[in-house]
């Protein structure tokens, strides 16, 4: 035979009646009921209150020295090319000085007064005119000049060879002369 | 007792809370205007230099010294010192820093040896600004042709203010934070702008030929004991001018010191009555109209009476007939009104016009004038028997020049000028154009008849060796300031003429304001032309004419004469 029919009858599930709890209520419970743990997470707080305060002590250190460090830099930059600019001023000034002073050496009127006094010249009585052949190329070697019979007297030739002995004379005093009125600095400008 | 300190420390929070937030931005406002001064940083003016490369105008560094009144303390000491060192009265320094303001000038333009001088003593109340110092290493050469420029560097007069947006450049800007004595405190620069320095330009003036043409013109104003004088050198083919000088000059590194009347470019200013010199226009416009030819014939009585105004010559003579080459070497009067006749009023005016005798040049320099030569509507029935003969008719000395310019330049009036380039502006393109007045055949025939003049005429004196000149002289009565009649026993002697007249390359004018002893035109001017054109042809290397000019051959033409 066998057992008598149970019903199992399931308990309706009743829904769990919920409350919202105050913390403070709890930690006071709690702190009440464990006084340890609630120190430890207070002290865990004020830790991290601590870390992120050294964090942005150090953020804002480093952007100070950072500041400083380009400001001191750039106050040194700018003496530098201050300093820079007055060393190209004064650069400048010297061009300037010797370009005056050279033209004031070449003045005209100096270089007669200097050839009058010193080298005791004279404005030519008069002027004549003297045709000299040009000069040979730069560079280039002079070119032998092709045989010719023997028809020109001997003063043609003696006069060729004074035109060019002339030339040179008259070169060379022009390069003496330069010197003796201009000097070195005349010579730096001369053309 | 409580009750009154806590009152105390409210009024003092207050008060700081008040300047520290509600007012702290006004006043901080204030001090960065304080601070902060919009410090010019001066352009550098550019150079001016002659056609060789020589500087004519420079601007060097130098200072400005400044005083701040309040900051002296020692106003008389310091005055003293400061008249020591640049060499001022100090007395009026003195006066200067006595002055009830925050900024005084003391002098300006001070050469930079003698500031540092000063600026070493570290005088209390007296500061330094940068300035610039126009200086002209030459002197007097060029001096009308040059100018000056004015205490802030703007030119007043010449090619300084006909170029002055050239040669200024623009200042740029310091934003400083400047302490109470004005010096600049480091790393406190706000902003800066640099400034952009003035261009260099190069002129046509030949500093040698220059000074020459002073040098001579001095010595003939001196002989003949004359008012004044000027000349003029130039290329007629391309109007480029070599010198321009006038008597008398300046030093125009002192031109506060310089008379009204040295400061006067003579050439470019000065109108008179040419005389004849114009003798050769109006051989050219007869020529150019085809009314005579060199050989044509005319019988000259010893005088003429037009309108009943007798007309006689310099040396009196017999009836003559000439022909048209002996009436412009003879340079007579009564040769010369017969031509004007031949062209009528009307032609000879138009012929004058198309010289440029109306008009300006259009050079480019400040203060040109322009003559007189009205219309024949307004020609008196005495104009006809003057102005064929340079009376009764005003031209400044560059005009003539440049109408002579044509006879030398194929026919073309230049453009003179005396700006040759500007070596910092590449992209700038120069041109000077050039006028038709007459035929390049008619201008050949002219040049050959003015070879004349020199070779067997009243120029004799011009004659160059070596070249062939062409020339002619001029003696002018000299008007009265009025205008009413000339004034007795005052002449203006002239020579103007070009070499070599196969192929003209330089222009001279010599013009010499009432000489005394002497007043030809061929007695006074010519040997300086003659001196002057020696020099030029030299010094530019002209090669010397090939063949000499005679009398009646024309003269060859130049293998580069550009065909009409």
């Amino acid at each position: 035979m066998g057992l008598p029919a149970l019903r199992h009858d399931t308990p309706r599930r009743e829904r769990p009646q919920l409350t919202l709890v105050d913390g403070r209520q709890v930690g006071d419970r709690g702190r009440s009921a464990s006084p340890k743990a609630a120190s430890q997470s207070h002290s865990a707080r004020w830790r991290g209150v601590f870390r992120t305060f050294l964090a942005v002590s150090v953020l804002f250190s480093g952007l100070g020295i950072a500041r400083v460090a380009l400001a001191s830099r750039a106050a040194a930059v700018s003496i530098e090319s201050g300093m820079l600019r007055e060393q190209l001023k004064e650069a400048r000034f010297v061009g300037d000085s010797l370009e005056i002073k050279v033209s004031q050496l070449a003045t005209p009127s100096r270089i007669r007064s200097v050839a009058t006094s010193k080298m005791k010249m004279t404005p030519a009585a008069g002027v004549s005119y003297v045709t000299i052949d040009g000069p040979a190329k730069h560079g280039a070697p002079p070119k032998p000049e092709p045989a010719k019979p023997r028809a020109a007297t001997s003063s043609t030739a003696r006069g060729a060879a004074g035109e060019s002995l002339l030339s040179s004379v008259m070169y060379a005093a022009a390069g003496e002369a330069q010197i003796l009125l201009l000097g070195d600095v005349g010579l730096a400008s001369s053309r | 007792m409580l009750g009154g300190v806590l009152l105390a420390l409210l009024i003092v929070g207050g008060r700081l809370v008040q300047l520290q937030v509600v007012v702290a931005p006004a006043y901080a406002e204030k001090a960065r205007i304080q601070r902060l001064r919009d410090v010019e940083i001066p352009a550098r003016r550019g150079t001016i230099y002659d056609r060789e490369g020589e500087p004519l105008a420079v601007s060097v560094d130098a200072k400005t010294v400044y005083g701040t009144p309040g900051a002296v303390k020692d106003k008389a000491q310091t005055a003293k010192t400061i008249a020591r060192v640049l060499g001022l009265d100090a007395a009026d320094v003195e006066r200067r820093l006595s002055r009830k303001s925050n900024f005084t000038y003391i002098a300006r333009k001070v050469p930079l040896e003698r500031a540092r001088q000063l600026e070493a003593l570290e005088l209390g109340g007296i500061g330094f600004l940068d300035d610039s110092r126009r200086t002209y290493p030459s002197g007097d050469v060029a001096c009308q042709v040059l100018g000056f420029v004015g205490v802030d560097d703007k030119g007043l007069a010449g090619i300084e203010k006909q170029y002055d947006d050239t040669l200024s450049g623009e200042a740029g800007v310091l934003l400083a934070e400047r302490d109470p004595y004005g010096r600049p405190i480091p790393g406190g620069v706000a902003r800066s702008t640099e400034p952009l320095n003035g261009k260099d330009i190069v002129l046509t003036i030949d500093k040698d030929i220059q000074d020459r043409a002073q040098d001579e013109l001095t010595k003939a104003v001196k002989q003949y004991k004359a008012r004044g004088g000027s000349v003029l050198i130039m290329n007629p083919r391309t109007g480029e001018i070599y010198a321009m000088a006038s008597m008398p000059t300046f030093n125009p590194n002192s031109y506060a010191k310089a008379s009204a009347g040295a400061v006067r470019n003579r050439v470019v200013s000065d109108a008179y009555e040419p005389g004849s010199t114009i003798k050769s226009l109006t051989a050219a416009s007869v020529i150019d109209k085809g009314v005579y030819k060199p050989q044509s014939k005319l019988k000259l009585p010893p005088s003429l009476t037009v309108a009943g105004k007798h007309v006689g010559e310099a040396h009196p003579r017999g009836t003559v007939t000439w022909t048209l080459t002996e009436i412009v070497t003879h340079s007579s009067n009564v040769g010369a009104v017969k031509l004007g006749q031949a062209l009528k009023a009307q032609g000879l005016y138009t012929y004058f016009k198309r010289f440029g005798l109306t008009e300006k040049t259009g050079i480019d320099f400040p203060g040109e004038v322009t003559g007189w030569l009205p219309a024949p509507k307004n020609w008196s029935s005495l104009s006809m028997a003057n102005i064929p003969f340079g009376q009764g008719v005003s031209v400044t000395p560059l005009q003539l020049g440049r109408a002579i310019s044509a006879i030398a330049n194929h026919g073309l009036l230049p453009a003179p000028h005396f700006l040759l380039s500007m070596p910092q502006s590449t992209d700038v393109k120069l041109t000077w154009p050039t006028e038709r007045a007459i035929s390049a055949k008619s201008a050949r025939t002219t040049t050959a008849i003015l070879c004349d003049v020199v070779t067997d005429g009243t120029g004799s004196a011009a004659k160059v060796p070596g070249y062939n000149v062409a020339g002619k002289t001029g003696t002018a009565q000299k008007a009265l300031e009025d205008g009413r009649g000339y004034a007795g026993g005052k002449y203006v002697s002239s020579f103007i003429g070009f070499l070599p007249a196969e192929d003209p390359q330089v222009l001279i004018s010599v013009i010499i304001d009432e000489p005394t002893g002497a007043i030809y035109g061929g007695v006074t001017s010519a040997p300086v032309f003659s001196s002057l054109a020696q020099f030029t042809v030299s010094h530019l290397r002209i090669p010397p004419s090939p063949t000499r000019q005679s009398r009646d051959a024309s003269v060859t033409p130049a293998a580069t004469e550009r065909k009409d």
